[in-house]
């Protein structure tokens, strides 16, 4: 059986020899960038430091309210420097961590520190990690382009140039005074449009999903942020929000970024909708709309179980470790973080149901026209 | 208040998406939901976090897959590929969240989380290691489950269809759906780092001090580990399922029928 398996790898290796040089270009490359964060320290302003010996002196025992027993220690760490004009010198630092790491790091020898200097002395701000994103993210990417290939490539190109306007939209509001509401709908638009079209071309199918893309995303912002405001944001910001963002219209900004964000996902929902119905309607130009309509129900179906229990998971499992921080001392839940992330969940699982049912709604009065009997 | 009028909005808005399977999206979400508050419970009482997180998996897949969609050949496929993707993470994702010290609150969290002691004696790096093996079954079970609905369907269809075909449609539903999974995890993303942006731009935070931050990286690393999850199931779905409908597994399968078929009559002769 080994064999057979060798002779078949073989003959796919023969066919494919020119995707698989890509690919192994492509991992060369990717390798390349992530090997290059390693040395990047160059290029940092600050100092950075490379942990070369780490003595570790236990400091005592302390507890929690409820009665963890967690021990502290004093780290004293012989640091070189990588970077700037003192290359190559050596310093001593200290690092008070504990047990558990819950605010603190414990360092090894081998780790790269990200340092400054405050009154004459270097102290430690934290963890050079950008190697690791970079070695994840590069994974990542191969992985797309390995399975999804074309299409995975411009998925991940619609989510760069959406995270390139969200950016630029910010720099509007903050820099420029514009009001982040208009910024963030007039970039939507335009987001939402030239995607459709690009991804589409210029015919009906795009017309109805942008229409129903942008049905949907005005009719669930609306709804939200009247649900919030009228509310008057309880339950939705925690006080310490308040001193740290000193514009007062921050609670719009939380809208527009909600609204921004769901924009891909909806899109997502309303092309695929159109192209299935459309599909259908190619087939039987004088197909009944209430077969077009279980068809719809059927497509709609799958998309929205995947998306909501992607968001339902992502924003409960990112609220864990402050569930666990809460009980280990003793508290219960005050339900300021917890109703953050849940509303957030909540506005994007609407965005979510609204699209499947406008884009159903709308393409197929607008594809399918009126039933001739 | 705010929480519930919005579940309603969601409610409703579910019913005129799916009609009632848009209530039973709405229930598996409330189960899983359960679930994993369950799990939770378990980590604060001092278990360990990462075996209880992956055993916790494991049972939110079987609830996912059996509860949805019953046990058949298509979600055992789907189980077992879902189980293999999952180990395989859990050792990258074990060495990653070691290696970046990912666990923990960072400077920029420091509004929620003062005033509460953090000597709780729980190893933080396991909890995040816990935190992102739970929150990958999501994507990853649907995913799974749609790669192996399409190749039934295709051999449903066209009963005399080859491994390479099956694999090859597989594929091309995974395709599909990698763009839904992730633009909503991209979506999740925003959501996260709405706040963190503003922050960096008013305090005016260097490209250096955020790419390394424990904050930033440890949204963007969880979130690639959840597309990579999603991503490594499709082939291996694709493959168990083609392997199981056609190709050696197949002939097993036939012969295992087979052998039970005999074993009934035997057992009602006797």
């Amino acid at each position: 059986m080994i064999c057979r398996l060798l002779t078949q790898a073989k003959q796919y290796i023969s066919e494919n020899k020119r995707t698989l040089l890509l690919f192994a270009f492509l991992a060369l490359f990717l390798s390349g960038a992530v090997l290059f964060t390693y040395f990047d320290a160059f290029l940092y302003d600050c100092p950075v430091g490379e942990v070369i010996e780490v003595k570790t002196e236990k400091t005592g025992i302390y507890h929690s309210p409820i009665g963890d027993e967690e021990g502290h220690a004093l780290q004293t760490l012989t640091l070189r420097l990588i970077n700037g004009k003192n290359k190559g010198k050596f310093i001593l630092c200290e690092n008070e961590c504990t047990d558990s790491g819950v605010y603190d790091e414990t360092y090894r020898p081998g780790d790269r520190l990200l340092l400054e200097i405050q009154n004459g002395a270097y102290t430690i701000t934290g963890l050079k990690r950008d190697t690791v994103a970079a070695l994840v993210f590069a994974v990542l990417l191969f992985a797309i382009v390995a399975v999804s290939r074309l299409k995975g490539v411009m998925t991940l190109l619609s989510v760069a140039v959406n995270g390139m306007l969200f950016s630029y939209a910010l720099d509007a509001y903050l820099f420029h005074g514009v009001n982040i509401m208009i910024s963030a709908l007039c970039v939507s638009i335009i987001f939402c449009v030239i995607c459709i079209l690009i991804v589409c071309g210029w015919n009906k199918k795009a017309f109805a999903s942008i229409l129903s893309t942008l049905v949907s995303v005005l009719i669930v912002t609306v709804l939200t942020f009247v649900t919030i405001w009228g509310c008057d944001f309880e339950g939705v910001f925690a006080e310490g929000l308040q001193y740290l963002i000193i514009e007062a219209d921050y609670r719009f900004t939380f809208l527009a970024m909600l609204l921004l964000g769901s924009l891909g996902a909806m899109m997502d929902i309303c092309v695929s909708m159109a192209a299935g119905l459309q599909e259908l309607i190619e087939k039987d130009h004088d197909i009944a709309r209430a077969s077009l309509n279980k068809s719809g129900i059927a497509i709609g179906k799958d998309m929205m179980g995947t998306m909501v229990n992607v968001l339902l998971f992502t924003y409960l499992c990112g609220s864990i470790p402050y569930i666990i921080l809460v009980y280990h001392n003793g508290m219960t839940l005050d339900y300021s973080i917890i109703s953050l992330e849940m509303v957030r969940f909540l506005c994007g699982g609407c965005g979510i149901m609204a699209s499947v049912f406008f884009s159903r709604w709308i393409c197929i009065r607008l594809l399918r026209g009126r039933d001739q009997s | 208040m705010t929480g519930w009028i919005l579940f309603g909005l969601f409610v409703f808005f579910s019913l005129l998406a799916g009609g009632t399977h848009g209530l039973k999206t709405i229930f598996t979400l409330l189960l899983n939901m359960g679930c994993i508050l369950a799990i939770v419970a378990l980590i604060i009482h001092g278990w360990n976090p990462v075996i209880t997180a992956l055993i916790g998996c494991l049972v939110i897949t079987c609830l996912i897959l059996f509860f949805n969609c019953g046990i058949n050949a298509k979600t055992m496929a789907s189980f077992l590929s879902v189980f293999t993707v999952l180990v395989l993470q859990l050792f990258f994702v074990l060495w990653i969240t070691d290696a970046a010290n990912l666990g923990g609150f960072g400077f920029e969290d420091l509004n929620d989380v003062a005033g509460y002691s953090f000597d709780i004696g729980i190893k933080i790096s396991a909890v995040a290691t816990a935190c992102i093996m739970m929150g990958l079954i999501g994507a990853l079970t649907d995913t799974a489950i749609a790669v192996s609905t399409a190749v039934f369907e295709v051999k449903a269809n066209y009963p005399d269809s080859a491994f390479s075909d099956l694999y090859a449609s597989g594929l091309r539903v995974g395709k599909d759906i990698t763009g839904t999974t992730v633009n909503t995890l991209y979506f999740a993303l925003l959501g996260e780092a709405a706040t963190l942006m503003i922050w960096y731009h008013i305090y005016d935070y260097s490209w250096w001090e955020l790419f390394n931050s424990i904050v930033f990286c440890r949204e963007f690393i969880k979130l690639c580990f959840f597309s990579l999850s999603c991503v490594l199931v499709m082939p291996v779905c694709a493959a168990f399922c083609g392997s199981l409908l056609s190709g050696s597994l197949h002939a097993w399968m036939t012969k295992i029928e087979k052998g039970m078929q005999k074993l009934k009559k035997w057992i009602q002769d006797e």
